[in-house]
């Protein structure tokens, strides 16, 4: 099914949550909603529930409107952060419980309900665990728990907050890699809100980033890293560099030092963001010069700090484990890919890499 | 538990997914306003109409009567010496049980709560058959001219025996709950037990023993059953305020019962008052699982 | 190792030894040893005695109308408390604050106030007694009257036993199962109240103990007539006036017997309803 965002806003008292999102998901999608806490992200994924009333705006499932459609009408599978099981209930019965509550006209017999327990069971690998409670299980066995009781209603959509927040990092990988599985299998559009990025780079098919109630970019996890739509998503996924210029005459400029040539465009003051990786020592002509502050030691990477000449800050550079650099040294650093932002607002983009090609 | 920290995980949430509807909510309300009304604010209400049915010359006329006064002066002695006695032990037990892992420990615990599983009528019967004259020490009190029975100091037994759990139990999760950390840390920069306990102790549970204290105060002024069994209901020389009030009423002094009463109904008030503040005030630095 | 090593775990705090002392003294003194006194004086009677008083009829008469009513008021109170617990967890209402705190009157309020109070309320001429009066219902001083003063005295017990559970539930545990499709009603009665249920039996528990030896809130209204509205602690107050203290312990032992046999097995009922309901 796929969803239709349109110009939502949500506030909460006097405080917005969300202003303005718009977002398009296709059928058989799995998108992430990557942002800091208190971003919205969660916001967004409870008002696609029915959880939370939008102030403004709408959205569709498909064709169908879902302004007025209370939360049980939506028909959504929602997977709680806490997982939100009923510790009353075995967990057979938790699968069945969507099933169970529904009204005696639509509601499968009870050899259905069973057949359709024993099946999700067997997708969440649990089969066997039908008698214990959820306070007999360990928190990825709980998860998987939450997610066949959402999938048991034949949801519309999957909808997921922090699925794997609660658990430590070794369950974590795994479950990721196996929650992606399994919605290759049964293709439900699916939407997971997550805080943290690698989770949302390594599962989605797109990544949207919130910042402050609204979307700063939505695109694949590929686009997402290599070219930010903004200085916000630099400094928030993955390392980057952010450096003060200036834009004149087409170059991009520390005080005197020619940093970029950028082509001409706007003038004045800007920041050029570029990552670690996306750089090197180069004395050629187009590098600027600086001077190596320091170097640490940085999982396979060797990473230097480097004063450019006329900057206030420090900039850091993935250097080769080989090279005879030391503190003091005299170095050039071209820039192979960077984005120029002035008034938040990108000006230009150049990345060799790929123009070389 | 205060209202904040139930509230603030929901903060920023609408739970409106969740609500009952506005009707059903209205009559839930209303029911629990009724319930309310009916089982507590009616009889409030009766004790503080009937006091002043004779207006406010004839209330005072009725606390005026030696009686009565004789009545408030003994209750006040029983709470005087009640409150400092299970203040001293209490906090005695809550320190070796909060503070110490020793064999029975929780049958201590148990014990110590026994007394609110007794009905008081059963408390007053346990020491007239230990000081009554034919009781197990009967012989001898009558010998040396001892009274308890029918007596003050029997009323003042029972009224220890009904107000027993008050202030230990208060005073006992709060303790385990905050730990000893912090005397273990006066006790490494040199503090003697003493300094340590006046210093660090008393400090961090002061709240928690006022309000146990309160608890205690109340239920000892209040007493009926325990003390009614042990009372000679000598006027004047064994009525409690309880008992004076039961005393005016067998008279058919309705009104009278009322004033005496109404004086008790106030220091349940005030006493609620105090502990609604101390539970809103200081809800961290009192029990937080409170059970009654 | 010495002996009291083996008793206590070695501890830096000081004075373990004179708090011991003065609790084990002070709850031998005022507790234990007045109820061994009661032991060994029931002891004396023996078994068969006690039956005997047990089953005179004024005697077995109080004891089923303490018992049962004070069990139907326990019953009432797990419906009153539930709605009033759940109201002053759920809503936001003015006054909310005001009856919050009026729920513990019942355990401020001296007995035989509440007593006098109700009896005048509920007696023939009373506030309601009146009106009921005319449509030829009496309350005051009949059974009727004893159980309306056993929901007074329990109701607090149930409130404030279900109130902590109940406003620390977690709420997405409700959100989950509107997801599902449940109604709001399906979601009260199979996801918020099954959990709540070991909370209501220690209420319920709690409300029964105290209903069943209550005296003072009790003894204005019923209008202590054998056979008909005489409650059992009435019974012991009756007896000791006719200094006949072996009635007065066989009445208080079994009264206690019968209660402590409750609460173990509402101890047990509680433990198998916690494991149930997934508290493991």
């Amino acid at each position: 099914m796929d969803i239709h965002i349109r110009g939502l806003r949500k506030t909460f008292g006097v405080s917005p949550a969300l202003h303005g999102v718009d977002l398009d998901i296709a059928s058989g999608e799995l998108i992430g909603l990557l942002g800091p806490s208190g971003s919205g992200k969660t916001t967004l994924l409870r008002i696609l529930a029915g959880l939370e009333t939008p102030t403004g705006g709408d959205i569709h499932f498909g064709d169908l409107d879902m302004a007025g459609q209370s939360i049980q009408e939506r028909r959504v599978g929602f997977v709680f952060q806490s997982y939100a099981l009923f510790r009353h209930m075995t967990v057979a019965d938790n699968i069945a419980y969507g099933l169970r509550v529904r009204p005696r006209a639509t509601r499968p017999s009870a050899r259905a309900i069973a057949s359709r327990v024993e099946e999700l069971l067997g997708l969440v690998q649990l089969t066997g665990y039908e008698g214990r409670y959820p306070g007999q299980l360990s928190g990825g066995q709980r998860q998987r728990v939450a997610l066949a009781r959402a999938l048991a209603v034949e949801p519309r959509v999957l909808l997921l907050d922090e699925p794997f927040g609660a658990l430590d990092a070794q369950v974590r990988k795994d479950l990721r890699r196996w929650l992606r599985e399994i919605h290759d299998r049964t293709g439900h559009t699916t939407v997971f809100v997550t805080h943290d990025q690698d989770e949302a780079l390594e599962m989605s098919d797109r990544v949207a980033v919130l910042n402050r109630g609204a979307i700063e970019q939505v695109a694949t996890p590929d686009a997402i890293y290599d070219d930010p739509a903004t200085p916000f998503i630099y400094g928030f996924i993955g390392d980057a560099n952010r450096v003060e210029i200036n834009l004149r005459g087409g170059q991009a400029r520390i005080g005197d030092t020619v940093l970029a040539r950028v082509g001409a465009g706007k003038e004045g003051p800007a920041e050029l963001f570029f990552r670690p990786e996306h750089a090197a020592i180069d004395d050629g002509p187009r590098s600027a010069r600086g001077t190596l502050v320091a170097l640490r030691r940085f999982g396979a990477k060797r990473r230097g700090e480097i004063r450019l000449d006329g900057a206030a800050g420090d900039i850091e550079l993935d250097l080769p484990i080989g090279a005879a650099l030391k503190p003091g040294d005299r170095l050039g650093v071209r820039l192979d890919r960077f984005a120029i932002f002035a008034d938040g607002r990108r000006v230009s983009v150049l990345d060799l890499a790929t123009r070389a090609a | 538990m205060s209202d904040i920290a139930v509230r603030a995980p929901t903060q920023g949430r609408d739970r409106d997914a969740t609500a009952e509807s506005p009707a059903a909510r209205a009559i839930l309300i209303g029911l629990a306003v009724v319930i309310l009304t009916l089982f507590l604010f009616l009889p409030l209400a009766t004790v503080f109409v009937g006091a002043f049915e004779r207006g406010i010359t004839g209330y005072l006329k009725t606390l005026g009567d030696p009686d009565t006064l004789a009545a408030v002066r003994l209750t006040c002695i029983v709470a005087a010496i009640c409150v400092p006695v299970h203040l001293t032990f209490g906090v005695a037990a809550a320190w070796a049980i909060s503070r110490f892992d020793f064999v029975g420990k929780s049958l201590l615990v148990t014990l110590i709560d026994l007394p609110f599983s007794v009905s008081p009528v059963i408390a007053g019967l346990v020491y007239v058959l230990l000081f009554g004259s034919r009781g197990v020490f009967g012989p001898w009190l009558a010998a040396h001219d001892i009274q308890i029975v029918f007596a003050v100091p029997g009323i003042v037994l029972a009224t220890l025996f009904v107000t027993f759990p008050l202030v230990a139990r208060e005073l006992i999760p709060l303790m385990q709950q905050q730990g000893s950390d912090d005397e273990q840390a006066a006790l490494t920069l040199g503090a003697s037990p003493f300094t340590m306990f006046r210093k660090v102790t008393l400090p961090n549970i002061k709240w928690g023993l006022l309000y146990g204290v309160l608890l205690c105060n109340a239920r000892a002024v209040g007493e009926f059953g325990a003390v009614a069994v042990l009372s000679g209901h000598i006027r004047g020389a064994t009525n409690t305020m309880p008992l004076h009030v039961e005393a005016l009423y067998n008279d058919y002094d309705m009104t009278g019962a009322f004033v005496v009463a109404s004086l008790l109904a106030s220091l349940a008030l005030v006493t609620l008052a105090i502990k609604t503040f101390l539970e809103w005030r200081y809800a961290d630095e009192i029990a937080r699982r409170r059970r009654h | 190792m010495s002996l009291s090593d083996s008793l206590v775990k070695p501890s830096p705090l000081p004075g373990f030894g004179p708090a011991l002392g003065a609790a084990l003294l002070w709850l031998g003194l005022l507790v234990l040893v007045p109820l061994a006194a009661l032991v060994w004086r029931a002891s004396g009677l023996g078994l068969g005695g006690i039956i005997a008083i047990a089953t005179q009829p004024r005697i077995a008469a109080a004891l089923r109308l303490s018992f049962g009513l004070a069990f139907l008021a326990a019953v009432l109170n797990v419906v009153l408390g539930g709605i009033v617990a759940w109201v002053l967890t759920r809503y936001e209402f003015p006054g909310r604050r005001l009856l919050d705190a009026a729920v513990d009157l019942p355990f401020a309020l001296p007995t035989a106030v509440a007593g006098i109070a109700l009896t005048a309320i509920y007696a023939p001429n009373g506030w309601i007694g009146a009106p009921l009066a005319a449509l030829g219902v009496k309350i005051a001083f009949t059974p009727i009257g004893i159980f309306i003063a056993l929901v007074f005295i329990g109701l607090p017990f149930m409130v404030r036993s279900v109130e902590p559970v109940l406003a620390e539930f977690d709420p997405e545990i409700e959100e989950a199962s509107a997801t599902l499709g449940a109604s709001r009603l399906k979601t009260v009665l199979q996801v918020v109240l099954p959990p709540l249920a070991p909370a209501f039996i220690t209420g319920f528990a709690l409300a029964l103990a105290r209903g069943v030896g209550e005296y003072g809130s009790v003894v204005f209204i019923s209008g202590n007539i054998p056979f008909f509205s005489e409650i059992a602690p009435l019974l012991i107050v009756v007896k000791l006036e006719e200094f006949d203290e072996a009635g007065a312990t066989a009445v208080a032992t079994i009264m206690l017997t019968i209660s402590f046999a409750m609460l173990l097995l509402i101890n047990l009922v509680q433990g198998w309803t916690r494991k149930r309901m997934g508290h493991v």
